[in-house]
């Protein structure tokens, strides 16, 4: 039923290209971080857990801004397709989102003795995890696709609306307290150790696109599916009749 | 609407919705929802009742927990207290649209000649007023049983009830809407409620906390007041403006 | 803290962001399969049916 037009075989191509640049890119980024990165003088070997940690953080952040976008976007034409995006980069940031909040603590650990510190990134970045969560839950327990659709992008809006809030309420909470952390945004990184964090974000951008370009086609299939349901059921409605 | 002949104009204008400009009228269909919500809960007492009950009975039970008695209020008391008025909150949202569902209320609310902002206004003022009532009763009462004296801090205690009360209740408000409309809503609420007005509640235990041991509401407590303020007006307006996607069928 | 129990949290730092991706793809791809084929399933039943009344409008969602 379906011939193959150019955009498509495009959009094959770039599915299997894709897969393959995350790969090559992680592992470009496995050897700047552990042979090229200089050793960190006070951490040791231990912060080079910094070069997949921290880009997930950025790239996360960037995912809830493209649902933040999406749910305006949805709301304003109503095309479903922007609903799949905000879904889909919601999912992706959420997976991104758990990668920080778990090797967070893991590097946490043998360098400040805990887990968890109620740092105002890192908690900033669990606050996201549950707002987003919660926006996955509704999602799941909206019953009319319409309905959840339009929940979904008002809590895209609102959701991302308090980030910047929350970030604030965080730091001031826990008072200025020196951060542990000098190395975030990568401005004071030395230049080697600048080169695996640069690596670290090409291959969560790269990791980005290859999921949503793998969830968005997903996303259309459902709604498909859904409305062969519904055909379905009219069907044997009639049928029954 | 006969109105007598010595009325004033702005009581004219204040009875009769014609006679005002866009704004001000839309305002004053907000109060009228307001007003029903409280008359309707006025008459029959079904969720305030409950909410004293539960704020009040997360007051005792936290007694348990943490034993008032040999520990400082002020470390104390403002966690508790905005724990057992959230959680009473929480009530007063679910509450506020399972009212409109039956025989389908809501349906004439979304064909009244209503802006959904103003709807949504109404229903926000409604239930702040209902968590203040609760706030009103619970504050003297915790003071007993915590056995501090509340009254040199009550006017700014009161200032800064009031910025977050408001907060919650935006926040509570749109998603009582959503989740009145969803499975398990009852379950949703909360959630979606904490996760989103997490800065809220450090600012809300954070400035009461500084206003107990301070006494004022200078220095941190008004550095949180400041916080919470612009946090109302991000919430208050980001829902004013989405409502009508929350209320559409 | 050694130096060897320290990779090791390096070690499992690095094996959960493998671990979380690749756990998410398979994910989607078991959803994608099952997905697939519930549409051809459906698809099947809704065109024999359209066969018998003689309707030839295979649908496809907009």
């Amino acid at each position: 039923m379906t011939r193959p037009s150019p955009a498509r075989s495009a959009a094959r191509a770039l599915r299997l290209l894709l897969p393959v640049a995350v790969t090559g890119l992680a592992v470009g980024t496995l050897y700047l971080a552990f042979f090229h990165a200089a050793r960190e003088r006070v951490m040791g070997d231990i912060q080079r857990i910094f070069y997949f940690h921290a880009p997930a953080g950025l790239v996360c952040f960037f995912a809830f801004f493209v649902t933040f976008l999406a749910s305006i976007a949805y709301l304003a034409t109503r095309r479903p397709v922007w609903d799949i995006v905000g879904r889909a980069s919601t999912e992706a940031g959420l997976l991104l989102c758990s990668i920080v909040l778990l090797t967070g603590p893991l590097w946490a650990r043998p360098v400040w003795g805990t887990y968890w510190t109620w740092e105002a990134r890192l908690t900033t970045t669990l606050v996201l995890w549950l707002i987003y969560a919660a926006y996955l839950m509704v999602r799941r327990y909206t019953d009319d696709p319409d309905q959840q659709a339009r929940f979904a992008a008002v809590l895209g809006i609102v959701g991302f609306l308090d980030v910047p809030i929350v970030y604030w309420s965080v730091r001031v909470w826990r008072g200025h307290h020196p951060l542990v952390l000098k190395v975030s945004g990568g401005g004071g990184l030395e230049q080697s150790m600048q080169h695996a964090f640069l690596g670290g974000v090409a291959t969560y951008v790269a990791l980005y696109a290859c999921l949503m370009m793998l969830r968005v086609p997903m996303g259309r299939q459902e709604e498909e599916l859904r409305w062969l349901r519904e055909r379905a059921a009219a069907m044997r409605d009639a049928g029954s009749r | 609407m006969s109105l007598p002949a010595s009325s004033s104009p702005a009581a004219r204008a204040a009875l009769n919705p014609g006679v005002l400009p866009g704004a001000g009228r839309e305002a004053r269909k907000a109060v009228l929802v307001c007003a029903k919500d409280l008359r309707i809960e006025w008459r029959n007492l079904d969720n305030l009742p409950a909410m004293f009950f539960f704020s009040l009975l997360i007051l005792v039970i936290f007694n348990f927990a943490f034993d008032f008695a040999s520990s400082d209020f002020r470390i104390l008391a403002p966690g508790v207290l905005w724990v057992a008025f959230t959680f009473a909150g929480v009530l007063s949202f679910g509450h506020s649209f399972d009212l409109e569902r039956d025989a389908d209320c809501i349906q004439g609310l979304r064909i009244a000649p209503i802006d959904p902002g103003s709807l949504y206004l109404g229903k926000m003022m409604a239930n702040g007023v209902s968590m203040l009532l609760v706030e009103l009763v619970v504050l003297p009462l915790s003071a007993l049983l915590f056995g501090a004296d509340l009254l040199p801090v009550a006017a700014p205690l009161g200032a800064v009830v009031l910025a977050h009360t408001v907060g919650f209740a935006a926040v509570g408000t749109l998603f009582g809407a959503m989740t009145a409309r969803t499975r398990r809503g009852d379950v949703l609420l909360p959630i979606l409620l904490f996760s989103v007005s997490v800065p809220l509640m450090i600012s809300a235990v954070k400035s009461t906390s500084a206003l107990l041991s301070e006494g004022t509401l200078r220095g941190e407590a008004a550095t949180w007041l400041t916080m919470a303020c612009i946090f109302d007006v991000v919430f208050v307006t980001a829902a004013y403006l989405t409502f009508e996607y929350v209320l559409e069928e | 803290m050694d130096e060897a129990t320290k990779f090791w949290y390096l070690f499992i730092a690095y094996d959960i962001v493998w671990l979380l991706i690749g756990g998410y793809v398979v994910w989607l791809g078991v959803r994608q399969n099952r997905i697939q084929r519930q549409i051809e399933r459906l698809r099947a039943l809704l065109g024999e049916e359209e066969d018998d009344r003689a309707e030839g409008t295979a649908g496809r969602a907009s």
